[in-house]
């Protein structure tokens, strides 16, 4: 029975000791080597932390040694916090202030940044050089239950700090089980990843590396800007599956390196994140018709994706591509606003149950109880389902349909992103007196509309400060008065339509 | 506007608040998203009307507002 994440590492190691796990620009670990320094690294932190099911935050980057990092975390009998190294040092001393966690893990790379966050941050290399304690291990293994968090993934928050979500052990196996089936993801496979670490689209190559025997290559960030290095990487690679952002997936079509180079082992290219564009797609398949196209939907709530679409026809290039059925072990609900379903083919917000459901989120229980509710259908016992807050429908064929979001966040260059806390760092500089940030779709930008004296560029300069960059409005467009509606609040709709009137215009 | 003008102006408005003056690594410092590569270059092409291939996109043309110059400058 497996209750513990770890059991897959452990399977692999012992299937395939000296296959390559993990790849990086630098550094290659076998199952073998992750197995090992997992342990050193989680015997170092054990010693150092005491007590189990702590938060340990891991300063996250685009490497092996951050996945290291996890899988030392998770040994000690703790779950593991990934804090992306590049985000804003004031971002970063404030979840840090409230997750309190038990440790700060950080690689070589990060030794400074690491010691000036936290009084004794933990480094990863001294701790792989202590003797694994297998007794220590065990014990502690034993107290952790698959109810038990793995890991804690922070995203945007619409107040202005990001959330925390919360996901255990079970929920990883729940999803991890039914990916590498679903996608036939073996040891001969190689996962080209793209996904950050900080991001729960991640945990697909993690895991189903792991489980499956299949290698992962972390794709360098260059690969990303650059797509004739992104086609190379992957032939040299020799890279089969890809599990990504549709915006990379988007990126590299646009380029019009496909007609020109493709990637010769692909089989499988399995794209979340945000809506799959079929312009982009028919693009891909032209120069690839034999690779399968799946398409995939879920918020981190719901750990990873909650719902799939085996590509299996032509689309139009203006068709929307469906999100698909519910994955196994999932089941989707089509809700109205008073929490009864829809009838089939009308709106409704998509509402999931399953063993996949998060814990909630960090030290936030009115959060958590606003959007992971009682089953509305279900009176009878405890019945959990969580509220994305997406709107979709199903069709005829028992597709779901992505339709919109009932709120303020939006998907941005592959990214969750709530306007709130763009607007409330805005709003937090001194020379502004109210800001707004809008989403303008079509052209992919986040438009801040602001009032205040300085120019967009020292605004834009200011805000670097305090958002990571894929926060970073694109546009700004500085107003001598806020338009306001009838009871006080500023009138986005108007600015919307001033901003839409202008738009037209250029 | 001269050509040096006409790219800042492209910079700073696909970017703000990067100082593409001093800047000598826009890609190796990590200072450039994907998404402000593509607009970059779309907007180059139209400005400059300049075609750039894809093969053209690597990582030395565009550390900095000289080689992004240079490159526009052999593409003519």
């Amino acid at each position: 029975m497996q209750t513990n994440v770890l059991a897959y590492l452990e399977h692999s190691a012992a299937c395939f000791p000296q296959k390559t796990a993990l790849e990086d620009e630098t550094t290659c670990l076998t199952f073998q080597a992750l197995w090992d320094q997992g342990r050193r690294i989680g015997t170092a932190l054990a010693r150092k932390i005491g007590g189990h099911n702590r938060p340990v935050a891991v300063l996250a980057g685009r490497n092996a040694a951050t996945v290291l990092a996890f899988l030392g975390v998770l040994y000690s009998g703790n779950y593991y916090v990934p804090v992306d190294r590049n985000m804003p040092r004031q971002r970063m001393e404030r979840l840090l202030q409230r997750l309190a966690p038990a440790a700060l893990l950080y690689a070589e790379e990060d030794k400074a940044l690491a010691e000036s966050l936290s009084p004794a941050p933990v480094s990863l290399w001294e701790s792989a050089q202590i003797q694994a304690d297998g007794a220590l291990l065990s014990s502690l293994r034993r107290r952790v239950l698959d109810v038990d968090p793995a890991y804690v993934i922070f995203t945007s928050g619409s107040t202005g700090e990001p959330k925390g979500i919360v996901v255990s052990h079970r929920s990883v196996i729940d999803f991890t089980d039914w990916y590498v089936d679903t996608m036939d993801i073996g040891p001969e496979d190689v996962l080209g990843n793209q996904a950050p670490f900080f991001f729960d689209l991640s945990v697909k190559d993690l895991y189903t590396g792991l489980k499956s025997g299949a290698s992962v290559y972390i794709l360098p960030k260059k690969c990303f800007l650059f797509p004739t290095l992104l086609i190379q990487a992957l032939n040299d690679h020799q890279v089969t599956t890809l599990s990504w952002a549709a915006s990379a997936f988007h990126l590299a079509a646009n380029s019009g390196v496909l007609e020109k180079h493709v990637p010769k082992t692909l089989k499988r290219v399995i794209l979340g994140g945000e809506a799959l564009q079929a312009k982009q797609l028919n693009r891909w398949r032209r120069a690839l018709p034999q690779v399968q196209y799946v398409n995939v939907y879920g918020p981190t709530e719901v750990t990873v994706d909650c719902t799939y679409y085996f590509i299996d026809r032509e689309f139009g290039d203006t068709e929307t591509i469906p999100i698909g059925r519910a994955c196994a072990n999932k089941e989707l609900l089509l809700l109205d606003k008073a929490g009864r379903p829809v009838p089939q083919g009308q709106p409704g917000e998509i509402c999931v149950r399953g063993s996949g459901l998060a814990s909630g989120y960090f030290d936030d229980p009115d959060k958590t109880a606003e959007v992971f509710i009682q089953n509305p259908l279900n009176p009878h016992y405890r019945d959990i389902l969580y509220r994305t807050g997406d709107i979709a429908v199903e069709g005829e064929d028992g597709n779901f349909r992505f339709l919109a979001r009932k709120d303020n966040q939006i998907k941005h260059a592959g990214y969750r992103i709530e306007l709130g806390e763009v607007e409330a760092a805005v709003n937090s500089l001194p020379d502004i007196q109210a800001a707004v940030c809008l989403f303008d779709e079509g052209r992919d930008k986040i438009v801040c509309v602001y009032q205040g004296a300085a120019p967009g560029q020292t605004v834009a300069a200011a805000l670097r400060e305090l958002l990571p960059r894929y926060m970073l409005p694109n546009l700004y467009r500085p107003v001598a008065e806020m338009p306001y509606t009838a009871n006080g609040k500023i009138d986005r709709v108007q600015l919307r339509r001033d901003y839409d009137g202008t738009n037209s215009i250029l | 506007m001269n050509d040096r003008e006409k790219l800042m102006k492209i910079l700073t408005e696909t970017c703000p608040g990067v100082d593409f003056d001093k800047e000598t690594a826009l890609i190796d410092g990590g200072i450039l998203e994907s998404l402000d590569i593509v607009t970059i270059v779309a907007e180059i092409m139209d400005v400059f009307s300049v075609e750039l291939n894809v093969d053209d996109l690597l990582p030395e043309h565009f550390n900095s507002v000289d080689a992004m110059l240079q490159l526009i400058e052999s593409r003519r």
